[in-house]
């Protein structure tokens, strides 16, 4: 399935209205039409926010503007066209200018809290990861130390799963650049990843 | 060196697996060779990166409810930033007569002599040179020139 129009493959062969006749009665006025898009999409929305920003409120916020000014743009919204792409290249663009805007830098080992420490050397061991708070805190240390432009481009393809082309779509580029994007986007990945490992005792 | 290359390979796949279930020829070699046990260490790592990334909460029950109604909202009751604009156009003729008008006395309009603040009489001829405030005649200079400092 096409990561781009999931939840409920608004394209699909579904007796739900699909997308661009949803936006066609959006601008005549029907407000429950883009209540239908927004209920639609939303999970997406979330995903590609949450996979960005860590703080809860900033997700929400930038997925409130997502769709605030995906409804400011409707009359643009090419007709035939899924509104999944859209709204994924939205969010996204918003933001990659949110992380630009702050300064990231690469982390080391005595940077990280206890619980970071505890969640790297249990991953690095290969042992059940009890997951949750302090994997995302230790994903997001890691990630400070990429480029805005890497996770974008990890978070689309290794995260949501988007093919080259479709991230190639998000993005505004093409699917070579895509291709040679996240090439960049893995080694600088795992460079963090190897220099934080360093400051760590050898596993076993 | 050939088995480091063959682990190389697969780290990827067994970057996700519990340690017992890889290839026992692998793990022996993983215990004695630091940079391959390295390097899956740090795919592990990455592995539970973008895994993390992709936990993300699900959207609040009431997030759609809250996009509509910021959208739909009503109009606040009040004037909008045009209706308080309205009464300025009003006045733009008013304003061009003013632009005009000040045009066409910058054009035509005659600009006064400057006056001299000393009385031209019982001036000498220098004096009357030096402070008389519009130029000076070409007699009078050469009168200055030629006769000194005559009263």
């Amino acid at each position: 399935m096409n990561p781009m129009t999931r939840p409920n493959g608004p394209q699909g062969e579904t007796d739900e209205p699909r997308d661009d006749a949803l936006v066609q009665r959006t601008l005549q006025g029907d407000q429950r039409a883009f209540e239908v898009l927004v209920r639609r999409y939303e999970r997406l929305v979330f995903r590609i926010a949450g996979g960005f920003l860590r703080d809860r409120r900033d997700v929400e916020d930038a997925a409130q503007e997502a769709f605030l000014r995906a409804f400011g743009a409707l009359s643009r919204f090419r007709s035939g066209a899924s509104f999944g792409p859209w709204i994924a290249q939205i969010v996204t663009r918003l933001c990659y200018d949110r992380l630009r805007a702050r300064r990231g830098r690469e982390v080391g080992w005595d940077d990280l809290s206890p619980a970071e420490q505890q969640a790297a050397s249990t991953a690095a061991a290969g042992a059940a990861s009890g997951g949750g708070a302090a994997n995302r805190d230790l994903a997001e240390r890691v990630l400070t130390g990429v480029s805005p432009k890497e996770r974008q481009i990890l978070l689309l393809q290794e995260v949501m799963g988007y093919t080259a082309a479709e991230s190639a779509q998000v993005l505004g580029c093409s699917e070579v650049a895509a291709r040679i994007r996240l090439h960049r986007a893995r080694r600088a990945m795992q460079r963090v990843a190897e220099r934080l490992l360093d400051g760590m005792d050898p596993p076993a | 060196m050939t088995t480091c290359r063959a682990v190389r390979e697969q780290l990827a796949d067994w970057a996700v697996l519990p340690p017992e279930e890889i290839p026992d020829w692998a793990r022996n070699h993983l215990a004695t060779c630091r940079v391959c046990c390295r390097r899956l260490a740090t795919a592990r790592l990455v592995r539970v990166v973008v895994t993390a990334c992709g936990e993300a909460a699900p959207p609040p029950p009431e997030f759609a409810d809250r996009v509509v109604a910021t959208i739909f909202r009503e109009p606040a009751p009040g004037r909008t930033d045009a209706e308080l604009w309205r009464p300025a156009w009003g006045l733009m003729p008013a304003f061009g007569a003013v632009v005009v008008a000040l045009l066409i006395l910058f054009q035509f309009g005659v600009t006064p002599e400057p006056t001299s603040l000393f009385a031209p009489e019982g001036l000498s001829a220098g004096e009357r040179l030096v402070l008389g405030s519009s130029a000076p005649e070409t007699d009078l200079v050469l009168a200055v020139v030629l006769e000194g400092s005559e009263q």
